[in-house]
């Protein structure tokens, strides 16, 4: 009865009215799109978010911004459901009592002669204009407080490397397009950082040869653990973190002998380095030396100020700049002062020198390395605020605590790494109490006296700079997402002859000469900002396949010196701190390292976060928080993994399923690919084919394997997530999943990666023993599923060769654990237990094109549909089109000698082709 | 040879008694017995009830393991069921007069490992309430099967199975059912023994009506020994997995289940033909039959077992290589593939020695063996070759879930549980055919 009674909520008791006139922008059943940003690490992503009724559902990459260029990385992909967190904090509390803001006012209220002594704000690291302005503002009102910018990923090293080389701090641009040689040393420029969208996009460009005759751009990586970049690379060298700073001294030393011509009477410049590192360096100097004016070197921001200074110079001295390489002033705010740190707030807070704390933003309290303390002194704090978007670990420490409103329900502005301005527009107001960081600002420059809501701050920041256009502009860059014009033109800066003498001959500190604790963004949480997040918590890692984890990667040969094995639990112990974590052991790990990724191990009230992995920030010291010297012993405990995928060898089937060779084999052997692409010769006749025939081509010379499709699809589609228990069963529900072989032997392997979807067979297998008809053909060539008709015999997923095809073990989607239906796309049927689904190539997204173009009276044209996948891949590495049109893309990518189709013998004729990967090592080498 | 098939061969009377004795005078603990193995199968309710309700993932199966447990007792269970139709309509044809004593045993075993087959397939659906959409009936909505798939040929074969096995097992009762409702000692046993007995009035005419229709039931059944294991087989067989995609299943799978539904029988026999001192209905020759067919249906799996590693090896396809020669005798599973070749290809050999095939603890000890090795057999076809099927990617081991052991156990207790209620009430040796069978040999010995 009681469920009865709540399945059928009556009609309010009120009288309600429908629409009269509808709002014009509002059509029941249509979504409507808007253009803002995201922020990583405080720079924009542009980004263009779907939204049914006024409820966003999906965040694509806005094709007109320069970061996005379109595609959308994992973390914006996964931001729309941190928007329907039920964890996120709701109300404003003084410690932990719900309170209204003129509590807060009159408690934080200042004295009108008070200067701001005592008075602390910590700031995530911003580049927007409005920010900065209120920053002085506040500064104006408050001439003796303090302003710290904090975030463990911000970019200290990278800009002290700048001032190291010019001087000054700007930002670095690379065209990966123009580039063909890269060496990447310790950086993944191909997912991290505010620009790896389009580095990843403009890197690809150079990485589909379309015939065998084709140019290629050849990556070296040179790194202690594998990234997506380092598995990505051509040529990859596993060291010690602490190593790579010799290494680079060292090509700097054989590029200047190179360009002075006296490689001959020069002293070895490899001498310092380890005899089995050497050739492989030395083939390096020589392939970045001949390739001088088209080269890059890039480095990752844990390697320290010297290391990035040193690639300057070195694509100073191979002319790589103006070519390749670009600068321009950094948007970040405060870039040039990183002074005060939280260090300094530690200090002052050991002193009792803070009165006033403001934490606008971040979780410092769970970031900052143990010795700090924060979380003892901030409580100490009488008056404090935090405003963050969950009542996490830093709420606990202070006050007061403030909402923060989500991206999606943020007015505010944002710049991309080259300048480039976006007004940031709110999809759906805030919840009750939630505030932005510029409101907050806003108040704290007014005493807490007076307040204004975003909208207005940006409009009055806008009215500044456009004056009488204000209108116009307003709505144009709303529209477009982007400020036209508004990139800071490019800088010139050199590296003059002594700096680089200087970098030549720096003392160097030693590498570490034991185990070294390597530290690292995750892949998938980043910092830790977004782990109540559960498709990122679920998101096999991209490279190690972990799920619902992190842990200690450590290399074939180290796991085998210290004794332990996958799950073996190991006291890993630092200067800084002990803890306790779970070995697995990974393929591609440099030997005496100890890898570990930040942004777990949570403690608050983020359900879903709260214990899960190891918060590797406790083994940081504030002065070295990438790499350490760690102690690591056996446990003898074991934790069990989650690890998405056991078996990584492909088992001699590369040729059946994924066929890769070098362009050297390639050119060789153009007809590489084997017969598998042709039609085999049939007795039967399709039924019912129209002319129009969805297919795909996913390119894997492309495809870097970062997985953002994954959780594209998984948006997209309504799929569900089963759990750390679930995925260790094998029951993930993914409906595109990177499968992930290794080739080769030992720790020296190189990592293949391969979209695994529905491969939509002509002549599909699952089709014919389905005894309900649940799972058909459509003329236009899709395997479909018809949930309501599936009775879940589970036949058709034995049949599957390719075992896509995900079945609902129990009701995920209804219950405490599954999430807010609002993040649901209304387009897609939300499954029952009991029923089997998979890729149904967005045949939502097929069916409103048709029905777009139907009305329009025009006919269907390339590209009218993208599936989720396509459109989020940064590297536009999958094409969807009509294969049944010799003009569409995806038939053009149908005559590359590198298509196949995976399992192609088995005469399925699928309708998801590959084509080979191809890489391009340098001969010398192997 | 027919003299050793009834070794007393006395009066109608006193051959009357002698059957009807376990039914008229059970033995005491009979009724505690069939109390304990009731309340065990309550077991298989619960779990039946707690997978309806809460899904089919608290089984263990996974993705590519999507049929494991389930599929694997079903096979198992209908193919015990196996023996019961051959020994009752496949002898009867050929006219094996040994058949007789055993043949109703034989029949309710296989009625009541049908129940326990029959259960799997609705219970491993992931929405078993929608179980008749298998069926082809006049939905309003113009939907019909697949009959492309091989579930809904399995569908028409189960039902059609049950069906036949039950009338031939009901018809045969009909008689002796009779003789119960004269011959109990209450009015209330008389009356629920006469509805059952269906106005059996035993005069000339009932009895020859009776033999046409009792032959022509045997003529339907023969051919579902041959039919049902095909069809089932082909469950596997039409999928394109390798290490399913066979075409030697359907003998290899119909040989497979007379020689576990012959180890069945045994199993069931050797005790029940000591308990109740019916050596002289039940003698060494029919051990010695059944062993014979034993190791004859053990030489056939033998046979299959070779053929399929050699195929598969002969032709060349790596995928196929893979589960037949790698997978199967070296990977997870390895222990049971090898206790699977020592239970169904080695241990039956023993019974080449006449002393061990009259020996009933010897057979009952190999028909244990052979029942392990047979159910081990179907689970390893299923799951070593879903755990590896083409794409390394999706190589997974599989784990059962205590709900999986204990459905298992729990179809067991309910099928003892049947055939005890069997024991109690129905007279499990034939009496009318034993009787017939004592005039005639007594005929013969008179001429």
């Amino acid at each position: 009865m009681a469920l009865a009674a709540a399945g059928c909520a009556r009609a309010p008791r009120e009288k309600i009215l429908p629409y009269v006139s509808q709002p014009p922008e509002v059509t029941p059943g249509v979504p409507s799109h808007y253009a803002t940003a995201l922020l990583r690490e405080g720079y924009a992503v542009g980004a263009v978010v779907e939204s049914h009724e006024g409820r966003p559902t999906k965040i694509e990459g806005n094709p007109d911004h320069p970061m996005s260029l379109g595609g959308t990385g994992i973390a914006e992909q996964a931001a729309i459901l941190d928007l329907y967190d039920r964890d996120r904090g709701a109300h404003l509390t003084e410690r932990g009592s719900v309170v209204a803001w003129e509590v807060m006012r009159s408690a934080l209220s200042f004295s009108s002669d008070d200067r701001g002594n005592g008075l602390w704000i910590v700031l995530p690291p911003t580049t927007s204009p409005l920010t900065h302005d209120l920053v002085d503002r506040v500064r104006g009102r408050f001439p003796q407080c303090t302003v710290v910018h904090c975030s463990p990923l911000a970019p200290l090293n990278t800009f002290a490397g700048a001032r190291l080389a010019f001087g000054d701090v700007v930002e670095t641009h690379v065209d990966f397009a123009a580039a063909d040689v890269v060496l990447a040393l310790d950086s993944n420029f191909l997912t991290e950082g505010p620009a790896a969208l389009r580095s990843a996009r403009r890197f690809a460009e150079r990485r589909r040869p379309r015939r065998a005759t084709d140019s290629m751009s050849r990556l070296w990586a040179i790194e202690p653990l594998p990234t997506v970049t380092g598995t990505a690379a051509d040529h990859r060298l596993r060291v010690k973190r602490s190593e790579i700073a010799r290494i680079a001294q060292s090509l700097l030393a054989a590029t200047l002998a190179k360009t002075r011509g006296d490689t001959a009477t020069a002293a070895d410049p490899f001498a310092s380095i380890p005899g089995s590192q050497r050739d492989f360096l030395r083939v390096l100097a020589d392939d970045l030396f001949v390739a001088r004016g088209r080269v890059a070197v890039v480095v990752g921001e844990a390697q320290p100020p010297i290391v990035h200074a040193i690639a300057h110079a070195l694509n100073e001295l191979l002319g790589a700049v103006g070519n390749v390489v670009s600068r321009s002033a950094s948007p970040l705010v405060g870039a040039d002062d990183h002074g005060s740190s939280l260090a300094a707030l530690a200090e002052a807070l050991e002193g009792n020198a803070v009165t006033t704390l403001l934490v606008l933003g971040q979780n410092p309290v769970y970031s900052c390395a143990p010795e700090l303390d924060l979380a003892r002194n901030m409580a100490k704090v009488p008056r404090s605020l935090y405003l963050g978007s969950h009542a996490n670990e830093t709420a606990a420490a202070c006050r007061f605590y403030v909402p923060l409103a989500h991206a999606l329900e943020t007015w505010g502005e944002a710049r991309a790494i080259d300048g480039t301005l976006t007004v940031q527009q709110p999809l759906r107001a805030p919840l009750d109490a939630a505030r932005t960081i510029d409101e907050l600002l806003f108040a704290a420059s007014a005493g807490f006296e007076e307040t204004m809501s975003a909208h207005d701050l940006v409009r009055a920041s806008r009215k500044d700079g456009w004056r009488d256009e204000l209108d116009e502009r307003w709505r144009r860059s709303l529209r477009r997402g982007v400020v036209e014009d508004s990139a800071f033109p490019p800088v010139t800066r050199t590296v003059d002859a002594d700096r680089i003498d200087r970098l030549l001959h720096a003392d160097l500190p030693p590498p570490e000469a034991g185990l070294e604790l390597v530290l690292h963004p995750d892949a998938k949480v980043q910092d830790g900002t977004s782990t109540n997040n559960a498709w990122l918590l679920e998101l096999p890692d991209p490279v190690t396949k972990l799920t619902w984890d992190n842990a200690a990667l450590l290399s074939r040969a180290t796991a085998a010196r210290l004794g332990v094995a996958d799950g073996d639990l190991v006291r890993i112990a630092t200067s800084a701190g002990t803890l306790e974590a779970p070995v697995l052991v990974g393929h591609g790990v440099a030997d005496d390292v100890v890898a570990l990724a930040l942004g777990w191990g949570r403690r608050g009230t983020e359900s879903l976060a709260d214990g899960v992995g190891v918060n590797a920030y406790a083994l940081a010291s504030a002065a070295s928080p990438w790499s350490l010297h760690a102690d690591v012993t056996k446990t003898g405990g074991r934790r069990a993994l989650a690890i998405a995928q056991e078996t990584t060898r492909l088992e001699g089937r590369d040729d059946a399923i994924l066929v890769h060779a070098t362009l050297d084999d390639f050119r060789a052997r153009p007809d590489l690919v084997k017969s598998t692409n042709e039609r085999k010769r049939s007795l039967y006749v399709l039924p019912n084919a129209s002319a129009r025939q969805w297919g795909m081509v996913v390119d894997l010379a492309a495809c870097t394997g970062c997985s953002a499709c994954v959780v594209a699809c998984q948006a997209e589609n309504n799929v569900p997530v089963v759990g750390r228990a679930g995925v260790a069963k094998g029951r993930e529900m993914h409906w595109l999943r990177i499968d992930r072989y290794y080739d080769g032997d030992g720790d020296d392997v190189r990592a293949l990666s391969e979209p695994m979807l529905c491969q939509h067979c002509e002549k599909a297998p699952c089709e014919y023993v389905c005894p309900v008809n649940a799972t058909t053909h459509s003329a236009d060539g899709m395997n479909q599923m018809i949930y309501n008709r599936c009775v879940g015999t589970r036949f058709c997923s034995n049949n599957c060769a390719w075992k896509v095809r995900r079945f609902n073990w129990f009701d995920y989607q209804i219950g405490p654990d599954a999430p807010d239906p609002r993040v649901h796309n209304p387009d897609v049927t939300v499954r029952e237990r009991g029923v089997m689904e998979k890729c149904t190539y967005c045949v939502q997204r097929v069916r409103r094109a048709e029905r777009d173009a139907t009305l329009a009276g025009r006919p269907l044209r390339d590209h009218d549909v993208k599936t989720a996948c396509e459109q989020a891949c940064p590297s536009a590495a999958i094409v969807f089109g009509d294969i049944g049109d010799a003009k569409t893309d995806v038939s053009v990518a149908r005559t590359s000698p590198r298509l196949f189709a995976v399992l192609g013998e088995l005469g399925t004729e699928p309708h998801t082709r590959y084509l080979a990967k191809i890489s391009n090592p340098n001969g010398r080498l192997r | 040879m027919t003299s050793a098939v009834l070794l007393e061969n006395a009066p109608d009377r006193e051959l009357t008694e002698a059957l009807l004795r376990p039914v008229m005078a059970p033995p005491k603990w009979l009724g505690k017995a069939i109390l304990v193995f009731g309340v065990a199968s309550l077991l298989l309710f619960a779990l039946v009830g707690y997978t309806i309700t809460t899904g089919v993932g608290v089984w263990g199966n996974d993705i590519p393991n999507a049929w494991a447990f389930a599929i694997t007792n079903f096979v198992w269970w209908i193919g015990i069921g196996h023996a019961g139709t051959f020994i009752s309509a496949f002898l009867l044809l050929l006219e094996q007069k040994w058949r007789a004593s055993i043949n109703r045993f034989a029949e309710a075993m296989t009625l009541f490992a049908i129940v326990q087959a029959g259960l799997f397939p609705l219970l491993h659906m992931g929405r078993p309430w929608f179980f008749y959409w298998l069926v082809p009936y006049p939905s309003t909505m113009e939907v019909w099967p697949q009959f492309r798939s091989s579930l809904t040929w399995d569908v028409a074969a189960i039902t059609t199975y049950l069906t036949v096995s039950l009338l031939f097992w009901y018809m045969g009762l009909l008689p002796d059912l009779a003789l119960l409702r004269d011959r109990a000692p209450t009015l209330r046993k008389r009356r629920i023994y006469g509805v059952f007995a269906l106005g059996w009035d035993g005069s000339m005419k009932t009895w020859s009506r009776y033999r046409v229709a009792y032959g022509l039931v045997a003529g339907i059944a023969t051919p579902l020994v041959v039919s049902v294991h095909s069809v089932v087989s082909m469950d596997f067989s039409i999928a394109m997995l390798p290490g399913w995609h066979s075409p030697i299943f359907p003998p290899y799978f119909v040989a497979g289940a007379i020689f576990s539904g012959f180890a069945m029988v045994l199993t069931l026999m050797i005790p029940a033909r000591r308990i109740y001192g019916l050596e002289a209905f039940i003698t060494e020759k029919h051990l010695d039959l059944m062993g014979r067919m034993l190791v004859a249906t053990s030489l056939i799996v033998a046979y299959a077992y070779v053929v399929e590693s050699f195929s598969a090896w002969l032709g060349g396809d790596p995928f196929e290589r893979h589960v037949y020669l790698r997978a199967r005798p070296l990977g997870p599973y390895h222990v049971a593939y090898w206790t699977v070749i020592v239970c169904n290809c080695i241990v039956p050999q023993a019974l080449w020695w006449k002393r061990l095939r009259t020996s009933p603890l010897a057979l009952f000890v190999v028909s244990l063996f052979v029942q392990l090795g047979m159910w081990l057999e179907r689970f390893m076809l299923i799951v070593s070759s879903l755990t590896h099927d083409r794409l390394p990617s999706s190589w997974l081991a599989y784990r059962p879930s205590v709900v999986d052991a204990g459905i298992l156990c729990g179809t067991i207790f309910f099928f003892l549980f049947l055939f005890l209620c069997f024991l109690r009430w129905i007279p499990f040796v034939p009496i009318s055919e034993m009787k017939s069978l004592a005039r005639e040999e007594r005929a013969a010995e008179g001429s």
